[in-house]
């Protein structure tokens, strides 16, 4: 009979408990399926295009600065006397679509593209990787002696990114890339093939370290793959990348195939890249 | 004979208390927090907070989904949470509390009820106790948790460079507005 009411009791204390300590219990503990964002810093790993795409209505002010190489002599202060910029803009147009616009005095070049995000890397369930294509054009404004026309001055390169944030600290991307120039004049084929390599990890909660290895699989000529390594610094609405690289092109057609330096004799060369970024169009109205 | 009265009894009361029980929740709660700082302030806005009450002893509780926050500038989210309130490694703020006096809120009765709440607040890894006054809206289609107050970064370990201090103020102006219904 004792036993009988301690059963009672122990019910009705175990019923109070229960509504007491964790009135939350059967709710979902976050929400179910989110997405893994900020997989890197800025939109680009060095030269690279990254995972990242630019929220909607921000406009992404880029400047590209490579200098000269190293072994270009201590008369050119090993390369500190030479400049190449290209000044451009990135704006997001929706979430998962971000153009971009660029000049870049390496044959006088206008490059412009489009990224677009097919497949976000989830949390929860959902895919394990995000996937994104990226379509770019180039046009050479230079003085050939050959004069090409305006057709044959133009490039296009076509990639397609697959990358997963792994960590919080590292970050993989693969870049199956294709280029196509209408005229050459080098001695390569028209089209080649690339698979570009890229991954962060983050150092500290503002910096990180990137790596970047481009190797042409098709005939590439005299020219060599693009290794590259930087570090990125967060201060504020900036982004300020920096690094060491072979490529001094800064469009996806040059940096990709047509890299004139090597790592091997100090061919290399100090560059950044300045990201500050404005947001012309509050996401939450 | 009587043992099977005795524990029928005991299971007729356990039900009986969890029908007077009534727990209130919502899944799709707001947060939204201000910081004023020197050089201009900014906010956030969360709907995604999970809340319940209990009427029974006036127990409290919220689940924050720290990436749920939503900034006017994508940076600043990311900012917050990479670098400031880290939810990759604590996803969730909470708060786990009690009416100080709940006897004073009549739930049957239509109406707003000053009270104060107490309990532990945790969130980037800290808890601490807090005691904050708040507001209890009872209506005939549920009951609306409302607080204002402010909390310090300092407190739950959230540090804030020198360099950004300009930027981002230690004191954040937290604001609650949370419609809960009946649990069905």
């Amino acid at each position: 009979m004792v036993k009988h009411w301690i059963v009672g009791i122990s019910l009705l204390a175990a019923s109070s408990l229960s509504a007491q300590d964790d009135l939350l219990g059967d709710m979902p503990s976050e929400p179910l399926k989110t997405p893994v964002n900020f997989a890197f810093k800025t939109t680009r790993v060095v030269n690279l295009q990254s995972v990242e795409t630019l929220g909607m209505g921000v406009f992404d002010f880029k400047i590209q600065h490579r200098f000269g190489a190293l072994n270009s002599g201590a008369s050119n202060a090993f390369g500190l006397d030479l400049a190449t910029i290209r000044i451009g803009g990135e704006y997001g147009l929706t979430p998962k679509v971000t153009l971009g616009l660029g000049r870049s005095p390496v044959e006088k070049t206008v490059d412009g593209y489009a990224k677009i995000k097919w497949v976000q890397q989830m949390r929860g369930g959902g895919s394990p990787i995000s996937v994104l294509t990226v379509a770019s054009a180039a046009y050479r404004n230079q003085n050939y002696t050959a004069d090409p026309s305006t057709v044959e001055r133009l490039a296009y390169v076509g990639q397609v990114i697959v990358g997963r944030k792994f960590s919080e600290k590292l970050s993989v991307q693969v870049v199956p890339s294709v280029v196509h120039y209408n005229w050459v004049n080098v001695a390569v084929p028209n089209t080649q093939f690339a698979l570009g390599l890229g991954m962060r990890r983050k150092l500290t909660m503002r910096s990180s370290l990137n790596l970047e290895w481009i190797p042409v699989l098709s005939d590439k000529g005299t020219f060599y793959n693009s290794f590259s390594i930087g570090m990125d610094v967060e201060t504020g609405g900036h982004v300020f990348q920096m690094g060491f690289t072979n490529s001094i092109g800064l469009s996806e057609n040059l940096f990709l195939t047509r890299n004139t330096t090597q790592w091997n004799n100090a061919g290399i060369r100090f560059g950044f890249n300045m990201s500050r970024v404005f947001t012309l169009i509050d996401p939450r109205d | 004979m009587m043992k099977t009265d005795i524990s029928f009894l005991g299971s007729l009361l356990a039900v009986a208390s969890s029908l007077t029980a009534q727990v209130y929740q919502t899944k799709t709660g707001n947060i939204s927090f201000v910081n004023t700082a020197a050089t201009g302030s900014f906010d956030a806005q969360n709907n995604q907070v999970i809340a319940a009450l209990s009427t029974e002893n006036g127990t409290v509780q919220f689940r924050v989904p720290v990436n749920s926050f939503q900034f006017k500038k994508e940076l600043m989210q990311q900012h917050f949470q990479e670098n400031y309130m880290e939810s990759a490694t604590f996803p969730n703020a909470s708060f786990s509390g009690k009416l100080v006096n709940a006897s004073g809120v009549n739930f049957q009765t239509p109406g707003t009820y000053n009270v104060k709440v107490k309990g532990d607040m945790t969130m980037h890894g800290v808890t601490k106790v807090i005691e904050v006054p708040g507001q209890i809206v009872v209506s005939a289609t549920g009951v609306t948790l409302k607080a204002n107050f402010d909390i310090l970064c300092s407190d739950y370990s959230i540090n804030i460079p020198r360099n950004n201090a300009s930027a981002v103020s230690d004191k954040v102006a937290i604001s609650v507005n949370c419609a809960l219904t009946p649990r069905a």
